[in-house]
């Protein structure tokens, strides 16, 4: 076994909102040609007939509202453009719908400048970007992130969040069953959990906050597996404003940005904690904005949305995912530069949230009974085999925030 | 090896704005929170003439999750200091010295400069 999973004592998923690979993360193509991001020829066609080519122009605020529609009957137009072919040309005209203006419409299609995520970008300079981490459903929030939770869905395609007593346990459930540590860190109480009626309800002991997150870190008490939310809401803290930071349009991309570098420094910072952990930062869903690369077809989790729930006027059998979102995966054991995309026989490593709790079975729970989570999970690609360097990085960036 | 440090920029302050309508998400937060907690809770079948606005539903979330979770009332709330120092000793609360309050003051020493000077 690679020293770097030896080691590994702690796994911490940070879950961001709404915005796609292309758009966070795509600039990164023209100094590292290995990412698959954006050559700059990509485009969609406007409502009057325009090639609309990506630019890099993307705002951190103001740009994107009212935000850009991705229920999962805009999703599958935005995917399939109204065809039967995943050409990703939906995108302008369904954006188009918002305000019926054509160039507010095309707003959709830019991405951000390398240097305006200053920490994003060096997080995925100097470790893992995955070039293939998908959103689970072309759909909204909540339904993909319970993949991250349960490994599926429940059959649920939109907002709905109704699981309790469900077939699969939650990942949290699997983890404290076998003896292990799990918890869920929200940010503060006025912007709470978007985990809740199952979990919020059932098992308020599973649950943290920020300032406990940044203690645990700073003690070396954090869970063996933890999943840590942003704020989601503008909203008054006893020392002033508290900008959202989850990055749903139209909240200030700069603020999600600081959110993540502090959660990497308060791992960062503790020298037993930094060498075993890893960090996994990723999106629930793109948001309703460009990306360029089609979502494959993927195991069906044994569901099916009936065409009264997508709207589309067809079943769905959660057999295809939703569209790219950024991930990157911090540890100093990965290399640096990782860019991770195919096997060594030349096949595609996909990664979808499903990937979240798999990974977390196969290293905590190596014996669980995969008759016991969805098919969907038990197929999805894990991603510890990254902690691969036989030393620990001593050249890992810091943040001052 | 030299570790590079990258300084993150401030977000400006014009970037707060708990006027704004609440987006679909914090609605269907809301909307769980209150299903949650017991309440025979059904969205509105008329949309209401003002759309509820960000701080509005914060606050009623705020009340929900108190509800729901007690043992985190008791917790320090985070501040915008807490983020910025994340990684300092009692930065989240827990430490000696909670974020976001000043430190105590020390006994005031003698001032120099004009005034300390006049006295003497």
């Amino acid at each position: 076994m690679p020293p770097g999973l030896d080691n590994l004592k702690h796994l911490v998923v940070l879950m961001m909102e709404n915005r796609s690979f292309d758009h966070m993360l795509g600039g990164l193509w023209k100094e590292n040609n290995a990412i698959d991001g954006l050559r700059g020829d990509e485009s969609n066609i406007d409502t009057t007939g325009k090639i609309v080519k990506v630019q890099p122009k993307a705002k951190y605020q103001s740009q994107l509202t009212p935000d850009p529609d991705h229920d999962f009957a805009p999703v599958d137009f935005q995917i399939f453009n109204g065809g039967d072919v995943p050409n990703m040309q939906g995108f302008v005209a369904s954006f188009f719908n918002k305000q019926r203006n054509v160039e507010h419409s095309r707003n959709v299609m830019y991405y951000f400048a390398p240097e305006k995520l200053p920490v994003l970008t060096t997080l995925a300079r100097e470790y893992a970007v995955f070039n293939r981490w998908f959103a689970s459903i072309p759909g909204p929030t909540l339904c993909n992130r319970a993949f991250a939770h349960y490994g599926t869905s429940f059959g649920h395609v939109g907002m709905e969040l109704f699981y309790a007593n469900q077939k699969f346990k939650s990942i949290y459930d699997r983890v404290i069953d076998k003896g292990k540590l799990a918890k869920l860190y929200y940010f503060d109480q006025i912007s709470s959990t978007l985990e809740v009626v199952n979990l919020l309800q059932n098992q308020p002991q599973l649950f943290a906050t920020y300032p406990q997150f940044l203690d645990d870190c700073k003690a070396g008490t954090l869970p063996d597996y933890c999943f840590v939310e942003p704020n989601y809401s503008d909203h008054d803290g006893p020392g002033g404003h508290l900008i959202a930071s989850d990055q749903h349009p139209d909240h200030h991309v700069a603020e999600g940005e600081r959110f993540i570098a502090s959660i990497y420094q308060a791992i960062r910072k503790n020298p037993a904690l930094w060498a075993s952990t890893a960090l996994l930062i990723t999106y629930d869903e793109h948001g309703g904005i460009y990306d360029h690369v089609p979502p494959p077809a993927c195991m069906p989790d044994g569901f099916v949305a009936q065409p009264s729930a997508t709207k589309t006027g067809e079943p769905f059998h959660f057999d295809r995912l939703g569209v790219r979102v950024p991930a990157i995966l911090v540890s100093p054991w990965v290399q640096k530069g990782t860019v991770v995309h195919r096997r060594p026989d030349g096949t595609e490593r996909i990664f979808e949230h499903a990937s979240i709790p798999n990974t977390v079975s196969k290293w905590l729970l190596p014996d669980f009974n995969d008759n016991d989570r969805s098919p969907r999970e038990a197929a999805a690609e894990t991603f510890l085999d990254l902690l691969s360097l036989p030393v620990m990085r001593p050249d890992c960036p810091e943040f001052t925030l | 090896m030299a570790v590079i440090k990258i300084s993150v920029p401030k977000t400006p302050k014009s970037a707060f704005n708990k006027n704004r309508p609440a987006s679909g998400l914090l609605l269907a937060q809301l909307e769980h929170l209150e299903t949650a907690s017991g309440g025979d809770y059904s969205a509105p079948k008329k949309k209401p003439k003002k759309p509820l606005t960000e701080g509005q539903v914060a606050a009623r979330i705020h009340e929900l999750t108190r509800s729901l979770h007690p043992q985190a009332a008791h917790v320090q709330l985070p501040t915008a200091r807490m983020i910025s120092h994340a990684e300092e000793p009692g930065a989240g609360g827990g430490g000696a010295a909670p974020a976001g309050r000043k430190p105590p003051k020390k006994a005031a020493a003698p001032k120099r400069g004009r005034k300390a000077r006049k006295r003497g």
